[in-house]
């Protein structure tokens, strides 16, 4: 009984040690530059930590037009493997009739990254943009998205019209007199532009479908195997 | 001599295509039951990202 007593709040303390400075959420999502998650204070991923979450919320243009935004979104550190952010946004328009007016979109998502050691940020940055627009949004409609750290683009992908891309791209960034600071600043931007007349329920997203790459595989080992028997049964037959 | 036991040969016959038939089918079934899986596991789909990578410090 007082061995519980003891071990409970013992355990406790050891769980939060451990687990907590892995588990920080200090990533944040702008609309138009009003915030709409993790808006308050958190510190920033130093070695080691990760952050995750999703999200779902409706953001209302001044003309009456209603969008929802819905998706997940991951960020880690590592002094080693270095930085990742990852994000798959699904902006609906949630209206029972065409839009009003155009509505552009600032999506961001952005995240701190702190490490204190020496010496340098720059580096070769990579990104790859998925992007998907609906046909059913109105004539001129546009989606782009882009990943920038401390202000520097990896690359803009876009703007492109209806239809289903993927884009990857690298860059050198130097970042200067910034190179100094601990922190890095990690801004994942989505440029979307439904224009006047864009249907019901029109999406523009920032994921695709893709075939596993990893099942090809189990896939070719299985057919092996069946034609490895199918050719074992037929030669014990004929002998 | 009768005529029934100088010709047996269509009774076999249509023996042998039934046990020949009902082999086939099992070949078959086998078949989809071994290659079902691998179906479903090329036609699986993963969803992708946005991402972006870059060093840490260094």
């Amino acid at each position: 009984m007082n061995y519980t007593r003891r071990f409970t709040p013992y355990s406790l303390i050891l769980g939060v040690t451990f687990f907590a400075p892995s588990i920080v959420k200090s990533a944040s999502i702008n609309v138009n530059g009003n915030c709409e998650v993790g808006c308050s204070f958190a510190a920033p991923l130093s070695n080691g930590q990760s952050t995750s979450g999703t999200f779902n919320f409706d953001y209302t243009f001044l003309d009456g037009d209603i969008y929802n935004f819905a998706g997940n979104y991951s960020a880690t550190y590592s002094t080693l493997n270095g930085s990742t952010i990852s994000i798959d946004p699904t902006i609906t328009y949630e209206g029972v009739t065409p839009s009003v007016g155009t509505d552009t979109i600032d999506f961001n998502l952005t995240q701190d990254y702190f490490d204190s050691s020496c010496c340098t940020w720059a580096g070769t940055y990579y990104e790859t943009v998925p992007l998907f627009l609906a046909s059913t949004a109105g004539p001129g409609s546009t989606i782009a998205g882009q990943v920038s750290y401390d202000g520097e683009s990896v690359g803009l992908v876009g703007p492109f019209g209806p239809g289903t891309y993927s884009v990857s791209e690298s860059a050198n960034l130097d970042f200067g007199g910034l190179d100094t600071d601990p922190t890095l600043l990690a801004d994942f931007e989505f440029l979307d532009k439904f224009a006047a007349g864009t249907l019901p329920d029109t999406t523009a997203s920032s994921t695709n479908a893709t075939p596993e790459p990893a099942m090809f595989f189990p896939c070719g080992l299985g057919l092996i195997l069946i034609s490895y028997g199918f050719r074992r049964r037929n030669h014990s037959r004929s002998n | 001599m009768n005529p029934e036991k100088e010709n047996p040969i269509p009774e076999n016959v249509e023996a042998g295509d039934s046990v020949d038939r009902r082999k086939t089918l099992i070949q078959v079934g086998k078949f989809a039951a071994y290659a079902a899986p691998f179906t479903v596991l090329a036609l699986s789909k993963k969803a992708e990202a946005a991402t972006g990578h870059g060093p840490g410090k260094h």
